[in-house]
């Protein structure tokens, strides 16, 4: 027990839980009252709904190529055209379906690998927890980007390819972090109790684990989201993965390699950045919001 | 504390590390069906290659027998030898001495780039964790989030285009923003080289730097804040102590210790960064090699690059583990 | 005044204020310290003994707040002081040099990283003893917390519960304090190391001729050390007395019902839950005595008027209308 007084209360307020009623609504409800949530949320909900209608929408197709070359910003096109005309509003707006869309599968798969090895190795003990903990540390150890890198280098230059590499790549982290909140939970008396009488394991995992890991599933997988988003970009600079689809990376590669610097091509090349900050920005937010709201802390 | 026993199981899992990233390594090309290597050898040179030389080929490139003589010439020659392969594109350079004319600037970029970052980023948390909720936190914190949210080859290119060419003194450019030293110094211990090595090597510094120290503040900042409402840190203000050793040796000592695990991990991200930011300014590391490898398909490079990294991090990482032990009494295992 | 004071607490109120909630810890609390005696403070966790402690170092940080209230010492050379009107240079040398403290969970209380050694020091030198002073001293303060001078050399994991425990009795003593603060300073030691830190204590205030505020929320075990004892309920105090009196002729009905939780050898079993209910959150502002809710004996008034602290027969003070009928002897 911490207790010197002016530190954590102690029996008075056990740490905060989830309630068993719908937690996921009421998780929801509270980060969108908070402030910071809100405003990261709010970011969100705008990318996403860009990525989703946006294509829909734009003032010209994205592989549009009868305007001049290199224009700056104007009324016709607001951000201005890139080296062969295309418009680069056009291609933001389409591009970032591609770039959520390749966060956003990553992090579900890094959640559904990561949290099942985490649960599994904290949950099981033994040799299963040996096991998978040295793959995770090793993993962790092995730089990711060169890593990344040389995988994509040896399979085919597809955007799937790219969605695969960094999926197999990401969960490392994750499941660590879930199997030490696995042994912090299973410690805690509810679950004890539910032991006691006679559910089985899955159940247990399913009604006393994975509602009180909400918090911790939903920041690393924001933060996931814009790692991927990065990562994607990084390797399409490189010339990895498909450099045809349209993608904020690849906006960059091209850039780059059709010296829009020496055109001194800004508008081209503010756009994708600033697209991944706001996200950057939103993640970090959210997950600000979400250890308010909770009680759980970001894990580094 | 630093123990013999703690040292040999730190050594034996460096080996098991740098032992899977060989296998990584040779197993990779291998894997894919059809070797890609080979193949990509074939469709370039094919018609070159007269057919008595395509067996030389495949044993240089330890393709012949089963797969475990393959492993088991893979990792002699490597091991004895230190033999990485010839590289396809500056044939015929071995890919161990390409690596090593490029690897000190890239190492000369990754390590004074993550000692600033994690000066910078632990000095702001020092300042700002004892004025926690007040302006200049809210100010730094949100600066950090921001600034720690870009990718880093994007922010060099946003400072090649506006501290490289945009803005121009005296008919001069502020910046260079390409290669690692003009071509009119002559490499050696002059002054005139070391600063123009210095000068070129700013921008991508500063570029990395920026990125990557606000990482480094946050988790300090939430760090101090954590242990400040530590038991020990409330003993230590009612001894009476003066502020300063209260900081000093009550706070920051325990803070320091989260911090050197997350430099092990950061220090994998700011390996990315660096090559993404080599390619930016054409700085001749080995991540420019990189980039070059992988446009010109050149996989014997592609390969040694990534295991010469990969051992870099390997040896940085149990520099910390040992580091870390001693900076804490606690660690004896585990 | 009997002039025989060493720290005096008047009308004290400490309460934590947080974004939601505003919880009145300490409400209108007098106490008096005197020279040289042992003064127990015993009731429920969480009825704000610790919380009353800090202010003995005024210790009050956020969330904690002070609401009202003063703290005298007298034991200083140039006369009484009003601690709490310190300035923080002048607090800074007043803390430790004049009063020190043996926190509750003191086994946290302990910097990892530094060496038992450093940590009874680093209290000397910033209240002006030399190194050389501090250094010979080290040695002498082990002994008296009794422990092996051996430990000095040791980082805190490397101890034992008790022996970190004794390590805080000799930091506590290192500059030489008039008086000590010991928060729960035996709970989460083992029965045998317990006593032996108390009789420690004791031997300490006959030898050292220290003041010693002993904070617990077992009164068996303050009724065996103190020779006054407070019994605090929900942020107040609600008896004081002699030991012997509170002991054998309780007056409050809290304190009836606390001795009567004490486990005897007859009757293990009248112990098991100890006072059947719980103290009441301290949250929302409390009308009448806040014990009667649970109180066998309450009654309407009980409920609408607030019981002030009344004299039962000269230094003994109970707030409750209903004294007595408990006697343990
Ligand atoms: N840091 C804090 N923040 C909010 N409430 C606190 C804090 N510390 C203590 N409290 C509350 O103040 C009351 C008194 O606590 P405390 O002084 O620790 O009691 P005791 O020492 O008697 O167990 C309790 O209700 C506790 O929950
Ligand atoms: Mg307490």
């Amino acid at each position: 027990m911490n207790e010197t007084g002016f530190a954590v209360p102690d029996v008075a307020s056990p740490p905060p839980v989830m309630k068993k009623r719908s937690p996921l609504l009421e998780f929801v409800i509270s980060v969108w009252r908070n402030s910071k949530g809100k405003v990261g949320a709010i970011i969100y909900l705008v990318m996403i709904a860009i990525a989703i209608y946006g294509r829909f929408f734009p003032p010209y197709s994205p592989t549009d190529v009868q305007f001049s070359a290199y224009a700056p910003p104007s009324y016709a096109h607001i951000l201005g055209t890139n080296y062969v005309g295309e418009d680069v509003f056009s291609q933001f707006v389409y591009g970032s379906s591609v770039s959520l869309m390749v966060g956003f599968t990553v992090a579900l798969a890094t959640m559904v690998i990561g949290t099942i090895a985490g649960i599994s190795a904290g949950f099981l003990g033994k040799l299963t927890d040996d096991v998978i903990m040295r793959v995770v540390d090793i993993l962790l150890v092995i730089p990711g980007f060169p890593l990344l890198v040389i995988l994509s280098a040896y399979l085919p230059p597809t955007i799937w390819s790219t969605i695969l590499i960094l999926s197999i790549l990401s969960w490392p982290f994750h499941a660590r972090v879930i199997r030490s909140q696995t042994l912090t939970i299973r410690r805690r008396s509810f679950v004890l109790s539910s032991k006691l009488s006679g559910l089985g394991n899955f159940r247990i995992i399913v009604r006393d684990l994975i509602p009180n890991m909400l918090p911790i599933i939903f920041i690393n997988s924001i933060f996931v989201v814009v790692g991927a988003i990065v990562a994607q970009a990084g390797l399409a600079f490189f010339g990895l993965g498909n450099i045809n689809s349209i993608n904020w990376g690849t906006m960059l590669y091209w850039f780059y390699n059709e010296d829009g610097i020496l055109f001194r091509a800004w508008w081209w090349l503010i756009p994708p950045g600033v697209g991944i900050m706001l996200l950057g920005i939103g993640a970090n937010l959210l997950s600000n919001a979400v250890s308010e709201v909770s009680g759980t802390k970001r894990q580094y | 504390m630093l123990t013999a026993r703690y040292l040999e199981r730190r050594v034996i899992y460096l080996f098991i590390t740098f032992f899977i990233a060989v296998s990584i390594n040779f197993f990779l090309p291998r894997l894919i069906p059809g070797n890609p290597v080979f193949t990509i050898l074939l469709s370039r040179y094919g018609n070159q290659i007269k057919p008595q030389y395509l067996q030389l080929i495949e044993s240089e490139l330890n393709l012949r027998g089963t797969l475990w003589q393959q492993y088991v010439g893979y990792m002699s020659s490597l091991f004895l030898h230190g033999y990485l392969g010839v590289s396809f594109y500056y044939y015929p350079a071995t890919v161990s001495s390409i690596i090593f004319s490029h690897l000190p600037w890239t190492l000369f970029l990754l390590g004074t780039a993550t000692l600033l970052s994690v000066f910078i980023g632990v000095s702001i948390a020092t300042y700002i964790g004892w004025r926690l909720g007040g302006k200049a936190d809210s100010l730094i914190s949100s600066i950090s989030i921001g600034l720690g949210s870009l990718p880093f080859f994007w922010l060099g290119l946003i400072f090649q285009i506006v501290f490289g060419l945009m803005i121009v003194i005296d008919g001069q450019h502020l910046f260079p923003i390409a290669h690692a030293f003009s071509a009119s110094v002559y490499p050696g211990l002059t002054f005139s080289f070391i600063s123009s090595v210095l000068y070129h090597s700013a921008l991508p510094i500063i570029t990395l730097v920026l990125i990557s120290f606000p990482g480094f503040t946050l988790l300090m900042r939430n760090t101090i804040s954590t242990i400040i409402n530590d038991d020990y840190v409330q003993m230590a203000r009612a001894k009476g102590l003066r502020t300063w050793r209260i900081k000093k040796m009550y706070v920051n000592r325990n803070a320091r210790l989260p911090i050197a695990t997350s430099v092990a991990l950061a220090f994998g991200s700011i390996v990315g960064g660096a090559f993404l930011v080599e390619v930016v300014f054409s700085y001749p590391g080995i991540g420019y090699m990189l980039y070059n490898a992988v446009t010109t398909s050149d996989f014997p490079l592609i390969d040694g690059i990534f295991l010469m990294i990969t051992i870099t991090v390997i040896i940085a990482n149990f520099i910390v583990d040992l580091l870390y032990a001693i900076l804490d009494p606690r660690v004896v295992l585990e | 005044m009997s002039g025989n004071e060493l720290l005096e607490v008047k009308d004290l109120s400490i309460s934590y204020v947080t974004r939601d909630e505003r919880i009145d810890a300490v409400r209108n609390v007098s106490l008096t310290l005197e020279k040289g005696s042992i003064h127990g403070l015993v009731g429920e966790s969480g009825c704000g003994k610790s919380t009353l402690a800090t202010i003995f170092l005024n210790l009050i940080y956020p969330p904690a707040r002070l609401v009202g209230g003063s703290l005298r010492y007298f034991g200083g050379p140039s006369g009484e002081i009003s601690v709490l009107e310190l300035k923080a240079p002048e607090l800074r040398r007043y803390r430790w040099k004049e009063v020190s403290m043996i926190f509750q969970g003191s086994m946290n209380s302990l910097n990892p990283v530094m060496r038992v050694y450093e940590q009874i020091i680093d209290a000397m030198i910033d209240h002006d003893y030399t190194f050389e002073e501090a250094m010979l001293r080290v040695d002498t303060l082990l002994e008296l917390a009794g422990i092996s001078k051996r430990v000095k050399n040791l980082y805190p994991h490397e101890l034992s519960g008790g022996m970190k425990q004794r390590v805080n009795i000799a930091i506590a003593l290192a500059c030489e304090p008039k008086a000590i603060i010991a928060d729960e300073p035996t709970t989460a030691l083992d029965v045998v190391v317990q006593s032996q830190i108390t009789r420690k204590l004791e031997s300490l205030r006959r030898d050292l001729g220290l003041s010693i505020l002993f904070i617990s929320h077992d009164i068996s075990l303050v009724g065996a050390i103190a020779d006054k004892i407070s019994v605090m309920y929900a942020g107040k105090i609600v008896e004081v007395g002699k030991a012997e009196e509170i002991l054998n002729t309780p007056a409050h009905q809290y304190t009836i019902a606390l001795l009567a939780s004490i486990p005897t050898l007859k009757s293990v079993e009248s112990r098991i839950s100890g006072i059947p209910g719980h103290p009441p959150r301290l949250n929302t502002p409390i009308t009448g005595c806040a014990f009667a809710d649970r109180c066998s004996k309450a009654q309407n008034r009980c409920r609408t008027e607030n019981p002030e602290l009344e004299s039962i027969s000269g230094d003994h003070f109970a707030a409750c209308f209903f004294p007595g009928g408990g006697s343990n002897s």
